[in-house]
């Protein structure tokens, strides 16, 4: 077989894992369709400052075990590779995930425009806090499935995390090329982002708890809250 | 009448935003601070049922979609009702358990005691004077100092006060001749009521002669009556 006319970067394109390829500046001059959505969680610089660390001595690959948590993105090795003083490559070996299957949790599920409760839920909130607020919404946002009161509680909870702090920025927008599965089923992701400079943590147990009856994966940061909704429809 | 109260506006403009949604709202605050007419600015038709009466609303809530709960505070075991597929706007004190409000509502808002509201205080007072004037019939200009309403027990005690201002400042002579009779018809008794009873004429009267001319000098003038026995009589009085 000829396989000169095959079209690897297209393999390497969709590969499930990040692959990133810098120049000697540390400047991406290439990267796949996973690494885009990893670089939504690290900085470009840090990879870049892996990749050197764990570059081969010379010319080569090298591919070690090494544990790395980007937010609710876990790895477990990586692979540094360069033929060239002009370019490195870094490649990151995804953890099998052993995470129990999720099940729909069909109960309460009424059709829903999310931007319509995030809307009243900062309305209350804004009632005891009078500091900067920014929102950013996808208007365009498919209307969800979902259950109207404990998906309120979650925001209610998500937000008055935020109770103190100088300036909020909140961004509800669907994720490009990220899914969530449920019972087998694929479903898109809508992705609400609180952020400011510190928050209270004395809610995250019942933002959890909330987050797994609603099907809702959230991330719970020092400085933000990010809760990714299935768009059932 | 429109309230203008920042934070009044601010729970409106939140009740009507969820007012086609099945989420349970709450909302807490003193009583006659306004919760129920809030309420029903958004939610004018709703089934409207009290805490208290624990068979009704459980029945209440198998049959209806969307319920004010009043007293929600009066609820025993709360947590046994079933809020889903609801559409909830309760009305609570301030004595309201935290944690149960925490895990049934979803939108929580606290109304402030009118005392903290003073452009609400503005408007509700002339509303209610003008409400008083038509009510009563009283046709003149009525200005009541702030000092003289009372928001002890918020909206209720305010607007009392306010018909009682209005009331007060219609009596002419006879309409005060004719409380005098009737206060009299039913207290005069005893064997020293002559002395007794003079004191409501004669009490109101010296403060009144005080406050409108200053000094003792110029009231015994204008009553007529001898300083020293103007003098023993705010003695009798304990009028300094």
């Amino acid at each position: 077989m000829n396989t000169v006319s095959i079209d690897y970067q297209f393999i390497v394109d969709s590969d499930s894992s990040p692959v990133v390829l810098f120049n000697y500046e540390g400047k991406i001059v290439w990267l796949n369709n996973s690494a885009e959505i990893l670089l939504g969680y690290v900085e470009k610089r840090e990879l870049f400052n892996l990749a050197l660390r764990y570059a081969p001595k010379s010319f080569g690959t090298n591919t070690i075990l090494l544990n790395l948590n980007y937010k609710h993105l876990e790895f477990y090795a990586i692979s540094v590779s360069y033929n060239s003083e002009e370019w490195v490559a870094l490649r990151l070996y995804y953890r099998p995930r052993t995470t129990k299957e999720r099940k729909l949790n069909s109960k309460n599920l009424i059709t829903t425009d999310i931007n319509l409760l995030l809307e009243a839920s900062i309305n209350l909130f804004k009632i005891n806090y009078n500091r900067k607020l920014s929102l950013l919404v996808d208007k365009d946002l498919p209307k969800i499935k979902i259950d109207q009161n404990s998906f309120s509680r979650l925001l209610r909870k998500s937000l008055e995390s935020f109770r103190q702090s100088s300036r909020i920025d909140i961004s509800l927008k669907i994720t490009i090329g990220e899914f969530m599965v449920i019972e087998k089923r694929r479903y898109q992701v809508a992705r609400l982002k609180i952020e400011a400079n510190g928050r209270y943590t004395d809610s995250d147990r019942d933002i959890l708890y909330l987050s797994e009856n609603l099907d809702v994966m959230v991330i719970l940061d020092e400085n933000s809250i990010t809760l990714d909704i299935p768009i059932i429809n | 009448m429109k309230l203008k109260d920042e934070r009044v506006k601010s729970i409106l403009d939140s009740l009507r935003v969820v007012k086609n949604l099945y989420v349970s709202t709450i909302i807490i605050g003193e009583e006659y601070s306004g919760r129920g007419s809030l309420v029903r600015e958004v939610f004018p038709h709703s089934v409207a049922v009290d805490g208290g009466d624990i068979e009704n609303l459980k029945s209440t809530l198998a049959r209806e979609d969307e319920i004010i709960i009043k007293n929600f505070e009066k609820v025993k075991e709360p947590n046994s009702l079933d809020f889903e597929y609801k559409r909830i706007i309760a009305i609570a004190s301030d004595s309201m358990d935290k944690r149960v409000i925490d895990e049934k509502f979803a939108f929580i808002y606290h109304l402030p005691p009118l005392k903290e509201r003073p452009d609400d205080i503005e408007v509700l007072s002339r509303y209610f004077l003008k409400e008083a004037k038509e009510t009563l019939m009283v046709d003149m200009d009525i200005t009541i100092p702030q000092s003289r309403l009372d928001i002890s027990k918020n909206i209720l005690s305010l607007k009392a006060s306010i018909y009682k201002e209005v009331l007060l400042a219609s009596l002419n002579s006879s309409d005060i001749e004719e409380a005098l009779f009737r206060y009299f018809l039913d207290s005069i008794d005893g064997n020293n009521a002559y002395r007794e009873s003079l004191g409501i004429l004669e009490r109101p009267l010296l403060l009144a002669g005080l406050k409108k001319f200053g000094s003792q000098l110029r009231l015994s003038e204008v009553l007529g009556i001898n300083r020293n026995t103007l003098r023993k009589k705010l003695h009798e009085y304990s009028i300094d």
